[in-house]
């Protein structure tokens, strides 16, 4: 070997050594990463710092089964960086809540798992009641929520008619146009939740004293707001 | 003179000593917990075999228990549920089992409050049949229990809904009605009682102007 192809050797090892030191090529690298549990429905999409990730349902999930969905955001991060997991935007139907160690900095754990928990949206459900006269009517929804037990005077407090509500606010000082009606009967969204896609059947378990009441609109499934059209009409029972 | 105050406060101390072990009223730590599935009386729960503490049926189920009796520190507890002579648990009458979980050990330095019993209530089928069906398919429910029937062309069709507890209401509607028929429910309406229900009729005719 001659001195000046030594030479020539030595410099391209040094480049060489030199190119592993420079731009941190062998740092360590965190991505950021983690689980969605409960995902059911498309179009959620996670956050961090100038960066975004979509995440679809685990394609394994039955009507019954729903999997753990992992997920990563598209660039890594290096020691000592900063991350914060954030909801982009919620998947349809669905409310998603970032959990723990959302936020932190790359390297204080030895990878960055962040949980994502979703649950499916639920509402409730709620009708009116016309003519009632008695007590005694009894309001289920199947086996699924329990059982209302609506009064004269439950009724009565709560009646006011969609004309009548109109009337009132336009009455008012300054005249409005807005208006609330309440329903007569509720069933509650937080102690029987129906889900959205879940069906509900309203019907009468007991009927009021002397009277008979016929439920409409009273069949259907959740969708994405709560239920306002059931109607109840009640007339005398025939002397 | 000495000797017998001695002997009176070897005897009281004796005397302290075993009162603070009888009748296990004598603990500084409550024991206490949750229950789940108990609608009705009939329960009772007792800790080392000791006094009685009944539970009370309440709507929903839940609520919450305390031993009267306080228990000792670093002393064992095992709550469990009174038997009859038999040796049987004696349970609600609407109850199938129930377990206990968090319901022994040594209470250590401090109270104990994370004692559950839970109890699952007994359960009864919601069945009957659909006539008119043809080939059809109609979708029947009970609340958010949803079930697809499609006829074979038979008369009858049997209909089996999910079973429902004891106690519980049921009410069965049509969600989807089969094309070019109506289904009416007769018999979709009640109170589950403590024998299967199987007399629910779904009855479909060709729908008006078909």
């Amino acid at each position: 070997m001659t001195l000046f192809s030594m030479r020539a050797a030595i410099a391209l090892l040094l480049a060489a050594s030199l190119a592993a030191c420079g731009g941190g090529s062998d740092k360590a690298k965190f991505p950021i990463a983690g689980n969605v549990t409960g995902l059911v429905y498309p179009g959620l999409t996670l956050t961090t710092d100038k960066q975004s990730v979509a995440v679809a349902p685990n394609p394994a999930n039955t009507s019954t089964t729903i999997n753990p969905v992992a997920y990563s955001f598209p660039q890594v991060l290096e020691y000592g960086d900063v991350y914060f997991v954030a909801l982009g935007t919620n998947p349809a139907h669905q409310s998603c809540n970032v959990t723990q160690l959302r936020a932190d900095s790359a390297g204080h754990t030895a990878s960055i798992n962040v949980l994502v928990e979703c649950s499916v949206n639920y509402n409730s459900v709620n009708g009116y009641v016309y003519g009632l006269k008695a007590d005694g009517l009894q309001l289920i929804n199947g086996s699924t929520s329990g059982t209302i037990t609506l009064t004269k005077a439950i009724v009565d407090a709560n009646a006011t008619t969609e004309a009548a509500a109109k009337a009132a606010a336009a009455a008012a000082t300054p005249p409005s146009t807005a208006y609330t009606l309440t329903p007569s009967f509720s069933f509650n969204s937080v102690t029987n939740p129906v889900y959205y896609n879940q069906s509900y059947g309203v019907t009468i378990l007991a009927q009021p004293t002397g009277q008979t009441c016929t439920v409409t609109n009273g069949t259907g499934v959740m969708q994405d707001a709560p239920v306002t059209n059931i109607a109840i009409n009640c007339v005398d029972n025939p002397t | 003179m000495m000797r017998s105050i001695l002997r009176t406060t070897v005897a009281l101390a004796c005397a302290v000593s075993l009162a603070s072990c009888g009748g296990g009223n004598s603990g500084t730590l409550y024991l206490a917990g949750n229950f789940t599935g108990v609608t009705l009386d009939g329960l009772t729960l007792q800790n080392n075999g000791g006094a009685d503490l009944p539970i009370a049926g309440v709507a929903g189920g839940a609520g919450t228990f305390q031993f009267k009796d306080l228990v000792p520190s670093d002393s064992i507890f095992n709550v469990t549920i009174k038997k009859d002579a038999n040796g049987k648990e004696i349970l609600p009458s609407n109850v199938e089992k129930c377990l206990i979980s968090g319901g022994s050990g040594n209470t250590g330095l401090y109270s104990v409050g994370s004692v559950i019993l839970s109890c699952t209530i007994k359960t009864h089928a919601l069945t009957g049949k659909i006539t008119g069906l043809g080939t059809g398919t109609v979708v029947l429910i009970n609340g958010a229990n949803q079930v697809s029937v499609t006829g074979t062309g038979l008369a009858d069709t049997p209909l089996t809904m999910e079973k429902v507890s004891e106690g519980y209401p049921y009410g069965i509607t049509v969600l989807t009605q089969p094309a070019g028929r109506t289904c009416s429910v007769t018999n979709g309406v009640g109170t589950m009682g403590t024998v299967d229900v199987a007399n629910v009729v779904v009855a479909c005719t060709a729908a008006a102007g078909t």
